[in-house]
């Protein structure tokens, strides 16, 4: 039991101890495209910073899975499109996934779209 | 008649094919269980006799060695020095229109009938044999220059989505692929309907208007018709393609008119490149290429009226070689797509385990499984991997499909080197065979007229063949057909870019004709003797 709490506080408390560390070292484009996470979950840009402005390296505060990195410039929380920036240390790229090649299988159903059509 | 008869030779003519009656069993009986049980009794006597039993085997097999030897002596036989002669007489030619009628009349019955279909299915199956088998010799030109991503229901997931994702996500994904600086990017998706529980499409629109004008690459748009209610549309810098049609069975159309979009019924006869006609989303990325000067030989493509040469539609051919990117990067997982070295030999190997399988497609399932290629030829990219580092630079320069892979959403083509694969690697694969290809992809065509060539050409040598009435004239028979329907189906396939004919069908044909005369003969034979 105790074992478990410790396995699943070290878990947890990875991640963030992993992105402490993290920095964003150098920018891919000039200027870069700054974001902004709006309630629900989606990313608008507000606007562009030259590489200057931004003077790397900036901390790394958050990852979002969606493709996003905040820091902190000038006290006010960015995001940048982690295709636009280099991070280091280099997140983990993930395992390698499947395309369904099918031969006899048969789906007769119908994905669900949420709400209906207006 | 009885003169008929004799020339065809199936009439007791000494052409090696007449059996002796066998010692024990009389003429015309056939043999009972009883019969076999007595033979499998006297085995198992001898077995308690080896010596008895290997001198018997070895007299045996003495036996069938005399007879293998005859049998390839009988082929040197002076009656085939006559065949050249006989080529040229006027009784060959009149057996000919005889053998031709035989001939012609089943397959235009069966052509014009196709009873349960029966017809049209040995079609098909003929040419994805050939498809299948010329797979590992698929040339690799194009594969460098095309990319797919994918979006699969892991990628919906990381991204915080559900189908069908918010428009901005749509954004996202071109921006991802439009910074990598590709030669242009096809959305495989529909985007028509407005979502009132979703307020992101102006956000979107605007969004990707700002990505377009900054990387300058094309977007084209998936469309079933003239495009008037994609949301997208409007947005400058974005194109239109066709990714649905109608009336061309498996076969992929460049371009495709009012008359054969998605949904309508085309008429019988009808100009498939009429000046209304809309590009396919293939023919459309592959002018914007020769548009941009990236593409050499396009020939007639690059001007948007004069397409002539694009308007029969393509019979997609399919690759089997795994790009060297996907194991390289780790792009997708190893136990789907091993790394194939493009030897020589490793292809034809690959080619022989594929006929093989086919061969044994009912009998061995397991030999067919391994014969089928599980890795898509085209380079894969996952959208969730986007922004990964093992896609840096990776669509540099490529022409990027985006395409989903999502259970439940019936995207899905049939391939005959793949099985089912999702929708947009059939787009893929067209623009590949074009890029490959340019004008000489391999296009459906007319094959009425070689049909009859081929069948008189078989009559012609089958009459001077019956008519010399050599040994083994059944096998000599078997053997032109199978030469000139298979050495014509190659011609076609690999010089002229054709879909080969229906060999299977053709031998088949064949074979009914041979035995349609032969029974007839063998019907007269009485009144001979």
């Amino acid at each position: 039991m105790i074992r478990s709490v410790i396995c699943l506080a070290f878990a947890a408390g990875l991640p963030l101890s992993c992105l402490a560390d993290s920095q964003v070292t150098k920018a891919n484009v000039d200027p870069v495209s700054v974001y902004e996470r709006q309630a629900d979950g989606l990313y608008v840009r507000t606007g562009k910073r030259s590489v200057e402005e931004l003077s790397l390296p900036l901390a790394l505060l958050e990852q979002s899975p969606r493709g996003y990195l905040k820091v902190s410039l000038s006290g006010q929380e960015l995001w940048l499109d982690s295709m636009d920036v280099e991070v280091f240390p280099p997140p983990s790229i993930g395992n390698s996934g499947c395309v369904p090649t099918l031969q006899d299988s048969v789906a007769a159903v119908s994905r669900g779209a949420g709400e209906g059509c207006p | 008649m009885g003169r008929m008869a004799a020339c065809f030779g199936w009439t007791g003519m000494p052409n090696g094919n007449h059996q002796e009656p066998r010692p024990g069993v009389a003429s015309g009986q056939m043999k009972g269980i009883e019969d076999y049980f007595k033979q499998l009794a006297q085995l198992v006597l001898m077995c308690r006799r080896p010596r008895q039993l290997l001198h018997r085997l070895g007299a045996g097999f003495g036996r069938r060695w005399q007879l293998l030897l005859r049998y390839f002596a009988s082929f040197r036989d002076d009656r085939l020095k006559k065949v050249p002669g006989y080529l040229v007489a006027w009784a060959t030619f009149s057996r000919m229109v005889v053998i031709s009628i035989a001939l012609i009349i089943p397959a235009w019955l069966l052509e014009v009938v196709d009873p349960f279909g029966l017809s049209g299915a040995v079609e098909r199956h003929s040419q994805q044999i050939v498809q299948k088998i010329a797979a590992p010799f698929y040339p690799a030109t194009a594969q460098s220059r095309i990319a797919v991503v994918l979006i699969d229901e892991a990628a919906l997931a990381v991204r915080g989505e559900s189908w069908p994702p918010r428009y901005l996500y749509y954004e996202e994904v071109v921006r991802r692929i439009a910074k990598q600086r590709p030669s242009a990017i096809f959305l495989d998706v529909l985007v028509e309907d407005r979502r009132s529980y979703d307020a992101s499409l102006p956000l979107a629109q605007k969004a990707l208007e700002e990505t377009l004008k900054e990387t300058g690459v094309p977007l084209y748009l998936a469309v079933l018709d003239g495009g008037e209610r994609n949301l997208f549309a409007k947005v400058p810098g974005t194109h239109l393609a066709m990714a649905g049609w109608s009336g061309y069975g498996a076969d992929y159309p460049l371009l495709v008119d009012r008359s054969h979009r998605f949904g309508a019924t085309p008429p019988e006869s009808d100009n498939r490149c009429g000046t209304n006609s809309l590009p396919t989303a293939a023919f459309a990325l592959y002018r914007q290429l020769c548009e941009r000067g990236e593409q050499k030989g396009c020939g007639d493509a690059s001007t948007e009226g004069d397409v002539g040469a694009f308007c029969a539609p393509m019979v997609v051919q399919w690759g089997y070689n795994v790009a060297p990117q996907i194991r390289a990067r780790d792009l997708l997982s190893a136990s789907q797509c091993a790394p194939s070295e493009e030897s020589a030999g490793t292809r034809l190997f690959d080619s022989a385990r594929i006929l093989w399988s086919s061969l044994l497609a009912s009998f061995d399932k397991e030999s067919e499984v391994q014969g089928r290629q599980p890795c898509p030829y085209t380079l894969t990219v996952r959208e969730e991997d986007l922004s990964s580092a093992r896609v840096r630079g990776l669509l540099k320069d490529r022409v990027v499909l985006v395409g989903t892979s999502l259970a439940g959403i019936h995207d899905l083509v049939a391939s005959p080197v793949h099985g089912q694969l999702p929708g947009v690697y059939l787009h893929a694969m067209a623009l590949d065979n074009l890029l490959t290809w340019d004008d000489h992809y391999f296009a459906r065509a007319e094959g009425t007229p070689t049909l009859l060539v081929l069948g008189l050409l078989l009559a012609w040598v089958s009459a001077a063949l019956i008519r010399a009435n050599p040994a083994r004239l059944d096998f000599l028979l078997h053997a032109f057909a199978a030469l000139l329907v298979l050495g014509v189906s190659a011609f076609f396939y690999l010089v002229l870019h054709r879909p080969p004919l229906d060999w299977l069908g053709l031998l088949l044909i064949f074979e009914l004709a041979r035995r349609i005369l032969e029974s007839s003969a063998n019907r007269r034979q009485p009144s001979v003797n």
